[in-house]
């Protein structure tokens, strides 16, 4: 879908009218210059779509119980146009900055949308902050930060080059990359996933986890809570640490390989192992009846099992 | 995505058409997305044909990892082997260096998609050497399967218009992998029938190309 865009300052074009076709177009007239204030309401279905893409501004993003979207903020100096476009289906609302510009005040959004709406938040260098929603969550930063909070989204997923990911929100599908930042996520239920080069990443449940994915380069991983039945957790990472932290009397089959790095384990007397010939330690055994699929692997990271609180399992 | 499991007692009840043996691996694997794995869930917790399919399943993995992973010998043969062979060819010592400077090279995503890459590293892989063949060619094999994908979005990367911090931590991000695939490719070479050496090694061009897939969305979606 393509969007009307009416700028300022004589830049204004339209780049295509298809939009008109596919419902409401909001033209925003209100399109200001500087750090001026913007207000703008439209409506949105409270299962519908909207998606932000800024470039330097803070995105803050409340849910309610409303069929609308209210904007509210201040657009910073570098400021070439907003732009809102769509329908009471999906909604797309876009701050376009000069290219290359950059500005010393960074202008700050903050949006009331229902809280079951799928919601895409996308920054250059702006931060997002989310809560009270229920719907699909879709962030990504180049090298602002991301955080969720007091929120119960049926799926997540955030992207940052250098920003951090903060999640303390339940959900049972998470979906965390970073390159450089960190990642801390409280709250997962079922299936997650984390990815990182070099920031360090710290999962912890509120609720059994199903299915538990971490890859890290050199960034140390950390997952923490119980798991479900048949639940799987694989983690790896180059040369990051690992450790997980599990209730003891998890049922589960045990798989631990690092090349060159070390592996503690306290969690049960077993003791890891080292090939007569050749580089590399491992530790493999079962407890219980060994439904859990648990797998860690580092190439020079140390591996560490130690007990954790039990939970609800 | 179902098949039918032949009957194993009369008093089983019929719940549905049950889960082939493909669908029972990916459940065990975690491969299902989290609806097919409900779905293969509700249809386990009320079937005991694929109840008992599936905890065979579990049991021959367990059998499999009692195995033995590998047949050690009774004593280590490398370094007699390793001195026979540098004892007949003296070059090998320098084939190895050779080999490691290519691998180096070959990292740097030069050697094998510059016009002279491919008859450099054919001069300098030494042939006759069975574990420096293997190691090149494993380098060699994963290099090629992920530098086209890499060399495409790093041109992405390139026209975009990256803020410096952001370029900055893109190479400082890079070179971390590059780092990590060295210590790889060193260890494969150390042990080139490593699995874990020749998976880490994977994992890092992975890492890679989904570092640069990030930055080139990112920075392309805006």
């Amino acid at each position: 879908m393509t969007t009307c865009v009416k700028g300022w300052r004589g830049r204004g074009r339209y780049v295509s009218g298809a939009s008109l076709l596919l419902g409401l177009l909001i033209l925003n007239p209100a399109t200001v210059m500087g750090q001026e204030r913007v207000e703008e309401r439209h409506p949105l279905r409270g299962d519908g779509r909207l998606e932000v893409e800024v470039v330097s501004h803070s995105v803050r993003v409340h849910g309610w119980d409303r069929e609308e979207v209210q904007l509210t903020g201040t657009l910073d100096p570098a400021t070439q146009r907003l732009e809102i476009s769509g329908s009471d289906e999906e909604l797309h609302i876009r701050v376009v900055h000069e290219r290359g510009s950059r500005s010393g005040h960074a202008g700050e959004l903050e949006l009331h949308v229902p809280s079951g709406a799928r919601l895409g938040v996308g920054t250059v260098s702006g931060s997002a902050w989310l809560e009270g929603v229920t719907g699909e969550v879709h962030g990504a930063t180049t090298s602002g930060s991301l955080e969720l909070l007091g929120s119960t989204p049926s799926h997540v997923t955030m992207a940052t080059v250098s920003g951090s990911i903060r999640v303390e929100a339940t959900s049972p599908d998470l979906r965390l990359t970073t390159v450089s930042g960190a990642i801390s996520a409280t709250g997962a239920t079922g299936r997650a996933e984390l990815t990182t080069v070099s920031g360090g990443v710290r999962l912890e449940a509120a609720a059994p986890l199903e299915q538990v994915r971490v890859n890290s380069v050199s960034g140390p991983a950390e997952v923490r809570g119980p798991l479900a039945e048949r639940g799987v957790v694989e983690v790896e990472s180059h040369s990051g640490s690992i450790r997980l932290g599990i209730p003891p009397d998890t049922p589960a089959d045990f798989e631990v390989n690092t090349f060159s790095g070390a592996i503690r384990n306290e969690l049960t007397g077993d003791e890891p192992s080292s090939p007569r010939f050749g580089p590399g330690r491992s530790l493999n055994f079962r407890t219980g009846d060994g439904s859990i699929r648990i797998r860690l692997r580092t190439f020079s990271g140390q591996v560490t099992l130690e007990p954790s609180g039990g939970g609800d399992r | 995505m179902t098949e039918r499991r032949g009957s194993t007692g009369a008093g089983d009840p019929e719940p549905g058409p049950h889960l082939h043996d493909e669908l029972l691996g990916e459940l065990l694997d975690g491969d299902l997305d989290p609806d097919a794995r409900l779905q293969a869930e509700d249809h386990l917790a009320e079937c005991p044909q694929c109840q008992r399919a599936y905890s065979e399943l579990v049991d021959l993995g367990h059998q499999a990892r009692a195995l033995p992973q590998e047949i050690q010998p009774t004593r280590d043969l490398w370094p007699g082997i390793q001195a026979e062979v540098r004892r007949r060819r003296p070059w090998v010592t320098w084939g190895y260096g050779l080999a490691a400077a290519g691998i180096a090279a070959l990292i740097l995503g030069t050697v094998f998609f510059s016009p002279w890459g491919h008859e450099m590293a054919e001069m300098e892989s030494p042939p006759e050497d069975p574990a420096s063949t293997t190691f090149v060619a494993q380098v060699r094999e994963v290099e090629e399967a992920y530098e086209p994908t890499i060399q495409e979005l790093r041109l992405l990367v390139e026209d975009q218009e990256l803020a410096p911090e952001t370029r900055e931590v893109l190479e400082e991000s890079l070179a971390v992998i590059e780092e990590a695939i060295r210590e790889a490719a060193a260890a494969l070479e150390e042990d080139p029938g490593s699995p874990q050496a020749l998976h880490g090694l994977r994992r890092m061009y992975d890492a890679k190309v989904e570092v640069l897939r990030l930055v080139a969305g990112r920075s392309s979606s805006i």
